[in-house]
């Protein structure tokens, strides 16, 4: 763990100074970021000009669903970009310097690039979230906020099943980076509140993918409204996932080609 | 012609060996036209006119803006950029053939069945929806949309190009095009109606080339802009194909000179 740690250290110092060489960039990334958030934050301020509300929730709600939303997304590209370039390594063969190393090969590839830009925003949006949820009927260091923040880690435990999943469908096709940008945009339905969707396509994103018990669960459990067999199926759909997704990896590696090197 | 013919042909044969990635992004762009369905019908819920739009009426702006959203869209920024920042253009400037041509001509082959596939997937939304949309079958909205989009289709081509030259000068331009991607989709009307917005913003709006893209076809598709209008807005796009096509030339000409062949 130390040593995991440790590594995780260096690389995000590897990634800071490679940020800062490339500034222009980094800063047209940072601007760009804060303005596609304006830009769906004013879209449901706009929203909001015309109904009192969307499915039952008031203005501050959805702001949470969506500030949630976000932060999920921001942590998860924070931590876990290495997934974005690893195609590259299984299509030149590079995966092979990467498996003797003395460090899990998984977490090397997921972490070895952190997102500072995303760091940033997700304090930002932690900040914001405080604002949002200090407008709301709810208690400070409540239970609520203690499964709230459970939750989300659950949910970030479901995210990294995904992203190891990700890998190893690359691994096995040679060519998937695009899942991650699928299960990207996927998550974007948890952006607003799931009773939007029918009863089908509640239980299909609740049960089959769990894009709802990684948003929409934290921000109900906040609002007291999640049961406790909902706290206990998320628990057990994150297990499902992540050990899924590991034995998946393991038997992907077996398939790995070094193709080209 | 025929020259031309066979780049397109090459590069379509090309884009066809990564055929997993075009068909998971367009699950994702289905996924995206979805939820966006889906919110607004929920946002309806109880409301008969929001912003002076009702359901059916902002299902089909959302449905035929997404669709010609979709048919414009190109990567030609980045094909452009790493052609200067490895070296590549190099060789270009050896072939009897200007680049400016050849990666033009290049992209569209290479899109071409995104493009295709891209629009089918809208149209099997459009399908699922289409007894909740408005139907409008008057041939002279339809032509004016079309030229409007090939318009469209040429600017963004041309902006998309134009950003990649940036290279020339700053060797990472995918951030200040992630921040273009950003404000053209808005003000191009991609989340919402620019109309729900203060007028100043609309007026404003035409005046760019982003709404052409979006808002103003769907527009006129729902009978809200008039065929004038349209007429109007492709003079506009006409005026930016020039004017963009002259920046064009001008970032080319300086540039080139600041152009080293790194990577070669």
């Amino acid at each position: 763990m130390k040593k995991h740690a440790r590594v995780w250290l260096q690389l995000t110092n590897c990634a800071f100074m490679s940020y800062t060489t490339n500034r222009l960039d980094t800063f047209s990334y940072f601007i760009g970021k804060t303005v596609r958030f304006g830009f769906f934050a004013l879209m449901i301020f706009s929203i909001f000009r015309f109904t009192d509300n969307i499915s039952g929730y008031g203005k501050y709600e959805a702001l949470l669903f969506f500030l949630t939303f976000n932060l999920i997304d921001s942590l998860s590209q924070a931590l876990f970009r290495g997934v974005y370039v690893f195609k590259p390594d299984v299509q030149r063969g590079q995966l092979d310097y990467l498996l003797p190393k003395p460090v899990n090969t998984l977490f090397y590839i997921l972490s070895r690039l952190t997102d500072m830009l995303d760091i940033i925003f997700s304090l930002l949006l932690i900040v914001l979230t405080m604002l949002v949820i200090q407008r709301l009927p709810i208690t400070w260091g409540g239970v609520e906020m203690g499964w709230y923040t459970v939750l989300i880690i659950l949910g970030l435990l479901i995210i990294i099943g995904i992203h190891i999943l990700t890998v190893a469908i690359t691994i096995r096709t040679e060519e998937s980076d695009s899942i991650i940008w699928l299960y990207r945009r996927g998550l974007y339905l948890g952006s607003f509140p799931p009773e939007i969707f029918n009863s089908t396509g509640q239980f299909l994103f609740t049960y089959i993918l769990p894009i709802f018990v990684i948003v929409a669960f934290p921000v109900k459990a906040l609002l007291g409204l999640l049961d406790w067999q909902n706290i206990l199926a998320a628990l057990g759909l994150t297990i499902l996932w992540l050990g899924g997704a590991i034995l998946f990896w393991k038997s992907s590696l077996k398939k790995y080609s070094s193709a080209s090197s | 012609m025929g020259k031309y013919l066979t780049i397109i042909k090459t590069a379509w044969q090309r884009s066809m060996a990564y055929r997993f990635d075009i068909i998971a992004y367009r699950v994702g762009d289905l996924a995206e036209m979805l939820i966006i369905i889906l919110m607004w019908s929920a946002i309806y819920d109880g409301n008969t006119k929001i912003g002076n739009y009702t359901l059916p009426e902002m299902l089909t702006y959302l449905i035929i803006g997404n669709l010609v959203a979709v048919l414009l869209r190109n990567f030609l920024y980045e094909v452009v950029a790493k052609d200067i920042k490895d070296g590549l253009l190099s060789a270009h400037l050896l072939k009897p053939i200007s680049y400016f041509r050849y990666i033009l001509v290049r992209e569209i082959g290479r899109i071409a069945m995104v493009t295709m596939i891209s629009g089918a997937t809208q149209l099997v939304v459009t399908v699922f929806f289409i007894d909740q949309i408005i139907i409008n079958n008057d041939l002279m909205v339809i032509s004016v949309i079309i030229l409007m989009v090939i318009l469209a289709f040429v600017i963004e081509m041309l902006i998309s190009y134009l950003s990649g030259l940036i290279t020339f000068w700053q060797d990472e331009v995918n951030g200040l095009n992630f921040i273009i991607l950003r404000l053209r989709k808005f003000f191009a009307g991609g989340y919402f109606p620019l109309n729900l917005l203060p007028p100043w913003f609309l007026t404003t709006s035409f005046l760019l080339p982003f709404a052409y893209s979006f808002f103003v076809p769907a527009q006129i598709y729902l009978g809200r802009l008039s065929i004038q209008a349209g007429l109007k807005g492709i003079l506009v796009e006409m005026v930016w194909i020039v004017l963009l096509y002259i920046f064009i030339k001008i970032t080319w000409h300086f540039g080139i000179k600041k152009y080293e062949g790194v990577g070669i």
